[in-house]
Parts: C-alpha cells; sequence; structure tokens
C-alpha cells in the first residue's frame, strides 16, 4: 500500500481520511507481529550465543590454563587461594561442599526421584495396643516434596554451574593479570569494593535469593503441576502422583464429551465473560470517576471537601464488608427485593438470573470504584495547563471539544498505564466476584460446578478449593498468564503514554 | 527512543510477570507456599519435631483436636475426663497425654485436612459430604476389629452409613440429626398450609411473605427428586475413587422436577436455607434443620411451627417429599506412632459415646446417633428433633458421593428456575439429561 505524505494527506476529504487510516491500521498488524517476531528471533539467538560461548570457554580455559586453573576444574576456588586471593577462593569452596552436602543429604533422593515423582504409595498396617486394634500408617514416597525440592535442587545445581563457571573464568583473568605483571586484586580490596562500586551485590543478593525462592521458584512448581495428575486421587502423603504430559491441555479442546458439560466450552464462556468483565469494570469506572472529579472540580460547586468526603467513605470501609452487605442488600430476601415487594412489584432475581447478575456486578463494581478514580484524577485535572482551555476557548471551541481535544488527551496519557493495570486487575478481580456472587448463578452446562459470573481466578479458586483438581487449576492459571501477558504487551505498545512521549513535556 | 522503546518493553515484561502471576495465582501458589513452607516445615522435622518433642519428654503423647466453636468448652471438659481416663489404663503407663483443642468448624477443618494432611488436627469434626474427599486426600484412618464392632452396635443405621465407605469404618458417628424439615411461622401460615406444596406456595403468594428453600444445593434439592422416585447411588473402591453409579434421575426424576419447578418458579421463592435471617426478612417458611432451631425459636417465639416436608402433586399423583438423613462425624488422621493412634482412636470413641452425645445434646440440641442417647426424654420431647423424626420416614440416609456430584446437581435448580414456570416436559428432560452427561466424568 502507499503511504501519502501529509500534502497527500490532507488534500482527502474526511471520509478518505477515515478509510485511510483503517486500512494503514490493518495493513500495518503483520509488520508489528513480523517485528515481534524479529525481535523474539534476535533475543534466542543471543542466548545461544551466550550458551556457545561458554561451552568454549570452558575448553579454552583448561587447554591454556596453568595447574592451579585445572585443579581449580575440580576444587573450586583453588586457584584464587592459590594466587592469595582468599576469600574469593573460600567463598567458591564453601559453595561448593554446601552444594555436595545439599545434593548428599538433602536434594540428591528427591532430585533422583523427579523422573518418576515417587514410586512407593504409603503403607497401613494393623496393630494391636491395650487390646484394641488399630492402624498405624508408614508414608514412603511424597511426591509434593519430590517436586518441589526436585526443582530447588535443579535451581541449585543452575547456580553452582554458574558460579563454577565463574570461578574458572576468574582464574582465568588472574592468569592474564599475572602475565601482565601487574597486581591482583587483593582480599582487602575485595571487601572494600563490597561496600563501595560493588554496593549494589550487597544489596541485591538477599532479594534475589528471597525472589527465586518465593516467586519464582512457586511458579515453577505451578507450571510444572498442569502436567501432572495431581488431583483429589493423587494426594501426597498418602497417594502418588505422576507426569501426564499435555493430557490436562488436551481437555482444553474437548469441546463435547457426549452431552455433559465440556471443560473446554466452559472454560471459553467463563475466558470470554472474563474478559467482558474486565472491560467494563475498567472503562466505566474511568470514565464516570472522571466525570465526578470533573464535576466536584468545577468551578462554582460549593462543599467540595465534603462530597469527596462521602465519596471516599466507601473505600474507608474494607470491601470484604460492604460487598458482603450489598450481596445480601440485593438477595431474593434482601432489602431492595423487600422494598421492591411492599411496593406491590415482582421479586428481581438479581443473583439467580445470569443477565441480571452480570449487569448487577458491574454497576456495583462501578460503585465501589469511582472514588478511587476520582482521587487519582482530581490531581492530575488540577495539573492541566489553565491556558489551553483559555485559548481553546477564545479559538471558539465547545466544552465537548474541549473535553475530546485537550482532557481525555491528557488523562490518557498520564493514566494509560494504570488503564492497563487496572485491566489486568479486574481481570484477576477475585474479591468483587467471589465475595458478591460467588461464580453464580451455576448451571447445569458449565462444568465442574462454575457459575455465569465466574471469572477465570475464581473458577481456579473453586477448582483448588472445592474439587482437589489442583492440576486443571494450574492449567487455567497458566492460560491466564498468557491472555494477561499477551494483552498488556500490545495494549502497552499502542498506548499514548510509550508512543508520544514528548508530547506533553 | 529505541532505547527507549527497549527499556519499555523490559520493564512491562517485568511488570507483567509481576502483576500476571501475582494474579494468577492466589489460590495456587499460597497453598504451594504454604504447603511448602508447611512441608519444609514438616520435610525435615515432620517426623523429627514428633521425635524431638519426644525427646524432650518422651513420655509425652501430643494430640491436636479440632471442634466447632459452639462445643469447645464443653470438649476441652470431656477431654480432661478422657486424659485421667487413658492414663490410667495400663498401655499407656507412664504416658502423658496433651490435649490441644481448637475452634475449627467443621466445613473449615475439612477444608484444612485435604489441603495439607500433614499440618492437620489427629482428631477433628466434619460433615459426612466430606467423608470421600478426606478419605482420598489420606486424612481418615480406618477404625478395625472390637472398635469397630462397638461403634456399629452403639449407633443408629442412619450414623454407621454415613461412616462407612465401601465396607471400611472410616469414622466414628456424633449426630444424627443433620436433616432438614419445615420451619414455618405460625402466625402466617395453618398446619393444613403446610401439607402440601401447592398451599404452601400459595399460602405464601397470598399473605406477599417468602418461601425460603435452597433449590441451588444438592442436598435440599434431592428430597423432590428422591420423592418423585429417582434416586442416585454411588459405589466407591477401597482406595476412595468411586467406580460406579446407579443414577435414574434422568429417567425417573420428571415428578420431582416438576415439583421443584413449581417452588422456584414461585414468586415467594428465596434460594436460602438460613431460617434466623428468613424469618427475620420476610419468610413465613423455611426448609433448613435442627442447628437452625435456637435462633429461629428466638425470633418466631411461640409462633415457631416445625412439620416434615410438604407433600407435592404432579400429573395428578401426589408424593412425599423426601430428604437426607445425614451426620455429624468425628476423624481421626492416620498416624505414624501406634501408641499415639490407639490414644486418638479411644478418645474419638469417648468424645461419642452416649455420655459425650447426650452433653452435647443438653449444650447445643446436637440430635445423637448413639441409640441409648436418642432414647433419653429430653431428646425424645425436643420439637425440631420430633420434626425430623417424622420427616425421617421418607428420608434416605445420605451414602457417599463425588465433590463434583454436588456442584452439578446442584446446579438444576438454577437451571429449572430459568426455565420459567409451565415450561414443556422436553426442556425439563432436556436439564436431566444434561446431569445425566455429566456423571460419568465423576467416576475415579
Amino acid at each position: 500500500m502507499k503511504r501519502l505524505d501529509s500534502l497527500e494527506y490532507l488534500r482527502l476529504n474526511k471520509w478518505q481520511r477515515f478509510v485511510y487510516k483503517i486500512t494503514l491500521f490493518f495493513v500495518s498488524i503483520p509488520g508489528f507481529f513480523k517485528n515481534v517476531g524479529i525481535k523474539i528471533g534476535l533475543f534466542f539467538k543471543k542466548i545461544g550465543l551466550g550458551i556457545a560461548n561458554f561451552f568454549k570457554n570452558i575448553v579454552l580455559y583448561f587447554i591454556h590454563g596453568d595447574w592451579k586453573t585445572k585443579v581449580s576444574y575440580v576444587v573450586m576456588g583453588f586457584g584464587s587461594i592459590a594466587r592469595g586471593q582468599w576469600l574469593r577462593g573460600l567463598l567458591f569452596l564453601a559453595l561448593e561442599v554446601v552444594f555436595i552436602l545439599y545434593i548428599v543429604f538433602f536434594g540428591g533422593q528427591y532430585l533422583a526421584q523427579l523422573g518418576t515423582l515417587g514410586t512407593k504409595a504409603a503403607v497401613i498396617e494393623t496393630v494391636v495396643i491395650g487390646g484394641i486394634e488399630v492402624t498405624v500408617t508408614k508414608y514412603y514416597d511424597n511426591s509434593f516434596k519430590i517436586l518441589l525440592y526436585g526443582v530447588l535442587s535443579i535451581f541449585f545445581i543452575i547456580a553452582i554451574l554458574y558460579t563454577w563457571y565463574l570461578n574458572i573464568k576468574q582464574n582465568h583473568i588472574s592468569e592474564q593479570i599475572i602475565k601482565e605483571r601487574k597486581k591482583l586484586v587483593s582480599t582487602k580490596d575485595d571487601l572494600r569494593a563490597l561496600v563501595d562500586e560493588d554496593f549494589y551485590k550487597t544489596m541485591l543478593s538477599l532479594p534475589a535469593i528471597g525472589i527465586t525462592v518465593f516467586t519464582i521458584l512457586p511458579i515453577v512448581f505451578m507450571v510444572l503441576v498442569a502436567f501432572t495428575n495431581f488431583d483429589k486421587n493423587h494426594q501426597p502423603p498418602q497417594n502418588l502422583f505422576g507426569w501426564v504430559g499435555l493430557t490436562n491441555f488436551n481437555q482444553l479442546f474437548t469441546w463435547n464429551t457426549g452431552g455433559g458439560a465440556s471443560f473446554g466450552g466452559t472454560f471459553g464462556e467463563i475466558l470470554l465473560w472474563t474478559l467482558i468483565w474486565a472491560f467494563f469494570a475498567t472503562f466505566t469506572n474511568y470514565f464516570l470517576g472522571m466525570m465526578v472529579a470533573m464535576l466536584i472540580n468545577k468551578k462554582g460547586i460549593r462543599l467540595k471537601k465534603l462530597w469527596r468526603t462521602i465519596l471516599v467513605f466507601s473505600i474507608a470501609i474494607p470491601q470484604f464488608i460492604s460487598l458482603l452487605y450489598v450481596s445480601k442488600m440485593f438477595s431474593a430476601d434482601g432489602f431492595i427485593n423487600g422494598l421492591i415487594m411492599n411496593m406491590g412489584g415482582q421479586r428481581i432475581p438479581f443473583w439467580t438470573n445470569q443477565w441480571y447478575a452480570r449487569v448487577t456486578v458491574i454497576i456495583i463494581n462501578i460503585w465501589i470504584g469511582i472514588p478511587y478514580l476520582m482521587l487519582i484524577t482530581t490531581g492530575i485535572l488540577m495539573n492541566i495547563p489553565a491556558d489551553l482551555y483559555e485559548s481553546a476557548k477564545i479559538d471558539g471551541a465547545s466544552p465537548a471539544q474541549q473535553y475530546f481535544k485537550i482532557t481525555l488527551p491528557y488523562m490518557l496519557f498520564i493514566t494509560g498505564p494504570y488503564l492497563l493495570t487496572s485491566f489486568t486487575g479486574n481481570m484477576n478481580n477475585f474479591n468483587v466476584i467471589f465475595l458478591l456472587t460467588g461464580g453464580g448463578p451455576t448451571d447445569i452446562n458449565l462444568y465442574g460446578g462454575a457459575g455465569h459470573t465466574d471469572l477465570l481466578i475464581t473458577w481456579l479458586y473453586s477448582l483448588t478449593v472445592d474439587d482437589t483438581n489442583y492440576k486443571l487449576a494450574a492449567v487455567i492459571g497458566i492460560l491466564i498468564f498468557i491472555v494477561v501477558a499477551l494483552l498488556s504487551t500490545i495494549v502497552y505498545n499502542v498506548i499514548p503514554s510509550t508512543k508520544n512521549e514528548e508530547d506533553f513535556q | 527512543m529505541k532505547k527507549n522503546f527497549m527499556k519499555g518493553s523490559i520493564l512491562a515484561l517485568s511488570f507483567l510477570a509481576l502483576t500476571a502471576c501475582g494474579g494468577t495465582s492466589p489460590a495456587a501458589s499460597s497453598q504451594a507456599a504454604s504447603s511448602g513452607a508447611a512441608s519444609s516445615g514438616a520435610a525435615s522435622s515432620g517426623a523429627s519435631v514428633e521425635s524431638s518433642v519426644q525427646s524432650v519428654d518422651p513420655n509425652a503423647i501430643n494430640v491436636l483436636v479440632w471442634v466447632a466453636e459452639n462445643i469447645l468448652d464443653l470438649t476441652k471438659a470431656q477431654l480432661a475426663e478422657v486424659k485421667a481416663e487413658l492414663e490410667g489404663m495400663e498401655a499407656f503407663a507412664g504416658k502423658t497425654i496433651n490435649y490441644t483443642v481448637n475452634p475449627v468448624g467443621e466445613g473449615e477443618a475439612a477444608g484444612n485436612m485435604i489441603t495439607d494432611v500433614e499440618s492437620g488436627a489427629d482428631i477433628y469434626g466434619f460433615a459426612q459430604d466430606q467423608l470421600a474427599r478426606l478419605y482420598s486426600a489420606g486424612a481418615l484412618t480406618e477404625i478395625t476389629g472390637t472398635l469397630k464392632a462397638t461403634i456399629q452396635a452403639e449407633n443408629d443405621v442412619s450414623g454407621v452409613n454415613a461412616a462407612t465407605f465401601g465396607d471400611k469404618l472410616i469414622a466414628f458417628p456424633m449426630t444424627s440429626d443433620n436433616g432438614y424439615f419445615l420451619y414455618y411461622d405460625k402466625s402466617v401460615l395453618s398446619e393444613e398450609d403446610v401439607d402440601t406444596w401447592e398451599d404452601l406456595i400459595a399460602a405464601c403468594e397470598g399473605a406477599n411473605k417468602n418461601l425460603a428453600f435452597n433449590a441451588s444445593s444438592a442436598w435440599y434439592n434431592f428430597g423432590f427428586f428422591y420423592g418423585g422416585g429417582a434416586d442416585s447411588v454411588w459405589t466407591a473402591d477401597a482406595s476412595g475413587a468411586f467406580t460406579a453409579y446407579d443414577d435414574t434421575y434422568a429417567t425417573n426424576g420428571m415428578p420431582g422436577a416438576k415439583g421443584l419447578l413449581k417452588v422456584v418458579t414461585s414468586t415467594a421463592y428465596v434460594d436460602s436455607s438460613n431460617a434466623p435471617t428468613s424469618f427475620e426478612s420476610n419468610a413465613a417458611a423455611c426448609v433448613s434443620g435442627t442447628w437452625d432451631y435456637k435462633d429461629t425459636k428466638d425470633i418466631l417465639g411461640d409462633n415457631i411451627g416445625c412439620a416434615a416436608l410438604p407433600d407435592f402433586t404432579v400429573d395428578g399423583e401426589t408424593y412425599h417429599t423426601g430428604s437426607f438423613s445425614g451426620n455429624k462425624l468425628i476423624g481421626v488422621k492416620p498416624q505414624t506412632d501406634a501408641l499415639k493412634s490407639a490414644v486418638c482412636a479411644l478418645t474419638a470413641q469417648k468424645l461419642t459415646n452416649a455420655k459425650g452425645q447426650l452433653e452435647r445434646f443438653n449444650l447445643v440440641q446436637w440430635g445423637p446417633s448413639n441409640k441409648v442417647a436418642a432414647a433419653d426424654p429430653a431428646v425424645v420431647a425436643n420439637p425440631a428433633l420430633v420434626a425430623l423424626a417424622e420427616q425421617n420416614v421418607n428420608a434416605k440416609p445420605q451414602g457417599q458421593f463425588p465433590g463434583a456430584w454436588w456442584d452439578t446437581a446442584g446446579a438444576i435448580g438454577n437451571s429449572l428456575k430459568d426455565l420459567g414456570a409451565g415450561a414443556a416436559d422436553a426442556d425439563i428432560q432436556g436439564i436431566l439429561d444434561t446431569y445425566n452427561a455429566a456423571l460419568e466424568g465423576m467416576l475415579g
């Protein structure tokens, strides 16, 4: 397609411009994905090169190294100690000793069974004590621990491999320095560096270990569970679970199980509702919140602080309490229906009809969300330079034009990233759905007791807590991640905040 | 610009990793984390905590007990007696038995035990619908030998059935009152009004009052299907996996479904089994159990009425509404130490004998499963238990069902309501067929 330059573009009429823009958008889609593909390719190429380099260096350093270096291949830190850098050497050595002890006394047994996740289940025996017969259980392999500590051991091995590489590289560097007849860095220098130019290492070592153990390890664990049969019939410590490959993912694509509710179909419906919910929950709050903020900010409005305080009350009360209360209020025998009935009306099935329930949760969410948005946007609105509006007024812009040409672009620019976080946050908005409807109303046509207002996250909850179906919950967890990651990457690349950084500076 | 883009995407990626994963897994990862943490504590220490405790005092046997909050103090007092009794036994000579009693409700106890058996209680109370899940999670130990014979002889049939899985007795019956019947407000409804659902619905609608029935719960809506001649029977193997079912909802469920349809499409219908809150908010009748008696009595006073469930008429034929009769049970976790296993079994047995059950009835009106306790004059005179006994003529002792069955059968209630009053037979049959098709997937 031919790109028009600005003069040619300006020559088009309104309608042609619109068509041109639309075509441009669609034409640019393949390019966008091509770029993403290229970037991913480059990324893997870089990693591949890094790995190749790693092995090349290991061999080269060994061939060209002196005997101290060669011993260091087996006894970590030997070269460093022999060359007088005893702190580095001792640290390397200590790490090696800890690693060997860990593998021998703890990690090794789990690592060895990681391939099968255990082979011997618990055994129950009967013994007689004081004249009565009682059972005694002997526990053997625990699949849960094997998986958890197996993964931990793999992490440790990767870390030790990297340290081992550092150790021989260190030897290589020292050799070079000695060859050039320069002075090696002494232990004293090392210690000083840790509080000086290497201070970031001192500061970051603890958080890095913490994130690995408490964030990355559980995530890897959860991902791996999706490839096992960990469910109600395979629960440690009494029973074993094992690897099943992609079986759980296959279930996603079983659309029809002979008339009954299918997992794939239910997943599709819940995903769709999750997206619809996230869209409405984010944008209704955003625009209505902004509107309320603008109303209160308007010149001539009195008691501004009072209005803000009243709105903020709904934040001040814990959501847990207010949502449970509201849920009760809208129930079939709640306050609202009582009022309607007393006035001679028909009861409204707020929570038992799927459409009413869906609309009601969105509306109640507006009530909770507006105050937050009002607070956020009030500050930003006051920040918009007043002269922009003044000059717009002089040029004869209507209030609507002012809003769409000045206020909205400015707001979108500032709050773009916020909108993105709030969208992803709403996709995983457990509280509101769980406390208001608990996922209901349930339907015989949905799998595993899912309801019509269930989000993926609340469904995941009921699968784990009510059905002990960890394997499917893990599958859903992975899928939520993929959906959120995809959406966020795309949206992040189109919001003005990241595109036109200079616009409002 | 390019640099900024790269920086941006790196930031975005790390941010994604944080939000997406942070959000994805409150249940899964906290589960993993908590059991991870618990098992890392228990991993090296699970056995060794006990051994280290034992090395401090090799003669101590520490037992953790979870019971509902309203019987906490009573249980503590009962356990003090049991402690003295057991420590006097020859088998436990020289041992000190230490009970720790924590208030954990039945539902919560079952949930906690299933999530993490190792850090759970040794002895805990739970409702019988959780029996199958607890057993397959390895949270219940089998009762054998003389103890088994004693339990089977002392308790009523429904209690023994509730505690039995396959042919194994795996829990101690604690109550036999987990059934439901009709509470009604005598100032609004007469005794004739509660004879049939048709009259009851008409009277409630006429008085502009609510009729509370928890149709979205399989436990309650089963009453209509069972009364109408349908049933669902599940068989399990020794490991706790369900192997077969005999379910007639699809073939014989039509009368029950039509009866249920009348209730759920009434303008008076409210989906609730919480009698106190229902009566506080304009209900004239509510189907619930004995646990609501005290609070409902406080609200309705002398106007409280208790009756067996009304009959319903479909296509000219009248059916008694059925129900589940169920039980609360006490479970013992599998033990690795023989002495402790014996202490736990004997403790559970003494907590659930005639004396223990009667003391519980006197405090919180839990109907006994023990035959001697159930024959006590005070128990026989309780109006709620009288109504329950009347209803129990048409009740089915609640056996074992897969967890998924409760969800699926419960959903029938809402699906029927969505059809609306006067729904075509074919549409109703469609719901029953969908239900039927889901059963196969619950096996295993």
